[in-house]
C-alpha cells in the first residue's frame, strides 16, 4: 500500500471540518454551491440527508417533501454501495471518537466485543427517540450527532461561543468525556441512529452485491493468506471492535470501512483487502 | 420591554407551515439560516420541542422579504414555491398608541411608514397624520427595528393576543382580509 489509508481519512474528515467552519463565510461570500449540514446537505444540486431526520418528520405524521427524500435516498445509496464509508470517512463526530480512542489507548483499556449487543442497543436508542418523536419531542435530531457538529461553526458565527452554542455542544461533549472515562466509541457503537440505518442499507447492499459481484466495498478475507494465527493484530486496530477476519469480510452493520485493519495487514500478509 | 413579549410564539420565516407542524417538519439542517443575507434567521436556543428551529427576532434585525429561504428549505417546513413577498405571513406589527409619537403628540415621525416595504399597503397614515397597520402586514419587523421609541411590537401570527393599547388593525385595501388574519383579530 503506497498511500496510507488513515493519512487519507485523516484528511478527509478534517476537510468536512474545514469546510462546515468555511461554510458561513462562502455563503456571506454569495458562493451557495455547497450548502447545508449534515442533517441536509446541497453539493451544487445534489441533496444529501439524514435518514434519521427523515425518520422524525414520518414519526411526526408529516409528509416530508420530495428533495428530503431524495436527499435521503442519495445517503442510503451511498451505504448500499460502498458500505457506512460516511461514518468512517466524513463523519466529525467519528474523528473526535478516535481522537479519545488515541488518546485513552494509552490507558489500554478493552472490553470484551459485543457485535449482537451493539446493534441491538442502537435499536433500543432508535426506537426510544422514535417514541419520543411520537410524543412530540424531536429527539432524532437532538441525538444526531454528525448533524449536530456539523451546524456549529453556523451557530458559533451567528452568535459567537454563547449558550447557543454551548447548548449545541454540550451534549456530544458529554458523550466524548464518557467514551474516554469509560470505553471507547461507545456512541457509535451503541447509540448512534444514523449508523444504524447507514449500517441496514450498507447490510442490504453487501447481500446484493455479492450475488452480483459487481458493486460495494467490503472488506475481503482470505484466510489462505492469513500469517497470523493466534494474535489478531487487523482486530485490535479496530476502534470499533468489528472482527475482520471472517467469512465473506467483517459486519457490515458495524463495520465503518475505514481500512485500519487492511492497513494494519498490508504489513503483514496482505489477508485483507478491499474486494473488487 | 421584549421581556413582556418573551411568551409569545417566535416569528418564523417566511413561507412557515403552521408552528405546530413546523417544529415537526423542519429537521434543523440550516440551510434558511445559512441563506438569509442579512443574518436576520437564528437558532431558537435551549432543549424545548422548538429546539435548533429558525427564527428572527425584529427588534435585533428583522426580515428584509428577499425572499431567499423558502425555496432552499428541503424539508417542507417552509413553503418552498413562495417568493411574493406580500404572502410571507409571518405575524402582524402592533403599533402602540401611547408610545408612537404621532398618537401621543410629541412630533411627526413618518419613520415606520417610510420604511415599510409594503408602504401605503400594510402601514397607512389614516387621516394623513397618524400610523395605522392594515392587514396586509406580513411581519416583517423593519417598522419595529426603525421606531425610535420602540412603539411597535410584532407578534407571530400564531400569537393569541393583542397588546392592549394597541391601533386596531384595518383590512388591507382592495383585499378581503386572510381567513387566519381576520381570526386572530376577532380573539
Amino acid at each position: 500500500m503506497n498511500i496510507r489509508l488513515s493519512l487519507l481519512r485523516c484528511f478527509s474528515r478534517w476537510g468536512v471540518i474545514a469546510l462546515f467552519c468555511a461554510l458561513p463565510w462562502l455563503n456571506a461570500a454569495g458562493m451557495h454551491g455547497i450548502s447545508g449540514s449534515l442533517f441536509a446537505l446541497d453539493i451544487f444540486g445534489w441533496p444529501f440527508g439524514d435518514p434519521a431526520a427523515l425518520l422524525q418528520a414520518l414519526a411526526g405524521g408529516a409528509m416530508p417533501s420530495l428533495r428530503l427524500l431524495w436527499g435521503v435516498g442519495s445517503s442510503l445509496l451511498l451505504a448500499f454501495f460502498l458500505g457506512r464509508v460516511f461514518c468512517g470517512w466524513l463523519c466529525p463526530y467519528g474523528l473526535f471518537s478516535e481522537a479519545v480512542v488515541a488518546l485513552s489507548r494509552k490507558t489500554a483499556r478493552r472490553g470484551s466485543v459485543a457485535g449482537r449487543t451493539e446493534l441491538v442497543s442502537r435499536a433500543v436508542v432508535l426506537a426510544l427517540g422514535f417514541g419520543l418523536v411520537l410524543c412530540g419531542y424531536p429527539a432524532l435530531t437532538a441525538l444526531s450527532f454528525p448533524g449536530t457538529l456539523s451546524l456549529a461553526p453556523l451557530m458559533a458565527a451567528l452568535d459567537g461561543p454563547g449558550r447557543l452554542l454551548f447548548d449545541l455542544l454540550v451534549l456530544p461533549g458529554t458523550v466524548l468525556l464518557l467514551e474516554f472515562l469509560f470505553g471507547e466509541r461507545l456512541w457509535c457503537r451503541f447509540c448512534c441512529p444514523q449508523g444504524l440505518l447507514l449500517g441496514a442499507a450498507a447490510w442490504l447492499g453487501a447481500r446484493c452485491g455479492r450475488l452480483g459481484q459487481f458493486w460495494s466495498l467490503p472488506v475481503r478475507w482470505q484466510a489462505g493468506r492469513c500469517s497470523c494465527k493466534a494474535e489478531q493484530p487487523c482486530g485490535d486496530v479496530c476502534t470499533l471492535r468489528v472482527q475482520p477476519r471472517r467469512k465473506g469480510g467483517p459486519d457490515p452493520l458495524r463495520c465503518s470501512r475505514c481500512g485500519d485493519c487492511i492497513q494494519t495487514c498490508a504489513d503483514k500478509g496482505k489477508a485483507l483487502s478491499w474486494m473488487r | 420591554m421584549s421581556r413582556v413579549f418573551l411568551s409569545s410564539p417566535a416569528l418564523r420565516p417566511p413561507g412557515a407551515v403552521k408552528e405546530k407542524e413546523f417544529v415537526v417538519r423542519c429537521i434543523r439542517c440550516g440551510q434558511c439560516v445559512e441563506i438569509c443575507p442579512h443574518g436576520t434567521l437564528v437558532f431558537k436556543g435551549g432543549f424545548g420541542r422548538d429546539r435548533h428551529t429558525p427564527m428572527f427576532e425584529p427588534e435585533d434585525t428583522p426580515c428584509y422579504l428577499c425572499m431567499k429561504c423558502p425555496p432552499v428549505c428541503p424539508s417542507g417546513a417552509l413553503d418552498a414555491s413562495l417568493t411574493d413577498m406580500r404572502r410571507a405571513h409571518m405575524g402582524r406589527a402592533h403599533i402602540l398608541r401611547n408610545r408612537c409619537h404621532n398618537y401621543t403628540g410629541a412630533t411627526m415621525c413618518m419613520t415606520c411608514y417610510d420604511r415599510c416595504p409594503l408602504r401605503a399597503s400594510a402601514i397607512v397614515l389614516a387621516d394623513g397624520l397618524t400610523p395605522a397597520v392594515t392587514s396586509a402586514c406580513t411581519g416583517c419587523g423593519i417598522c419595529a427595528h426603525v421606531c425610535p421609541v420602540k412603539a411597535v411590537v410584532v407578534l407571530s401570527r400564531e400569537a393569541h393576543w393583542v397588546p392592549g393599547d394597541a391601533v386596531p388593525t384595518l383590512p388591507a385595501e382592495g383585499e378581503a382580509m386572510p381567513p387566519h388574519h381576520a381570526a386572530g383579530d376577532a380573539r
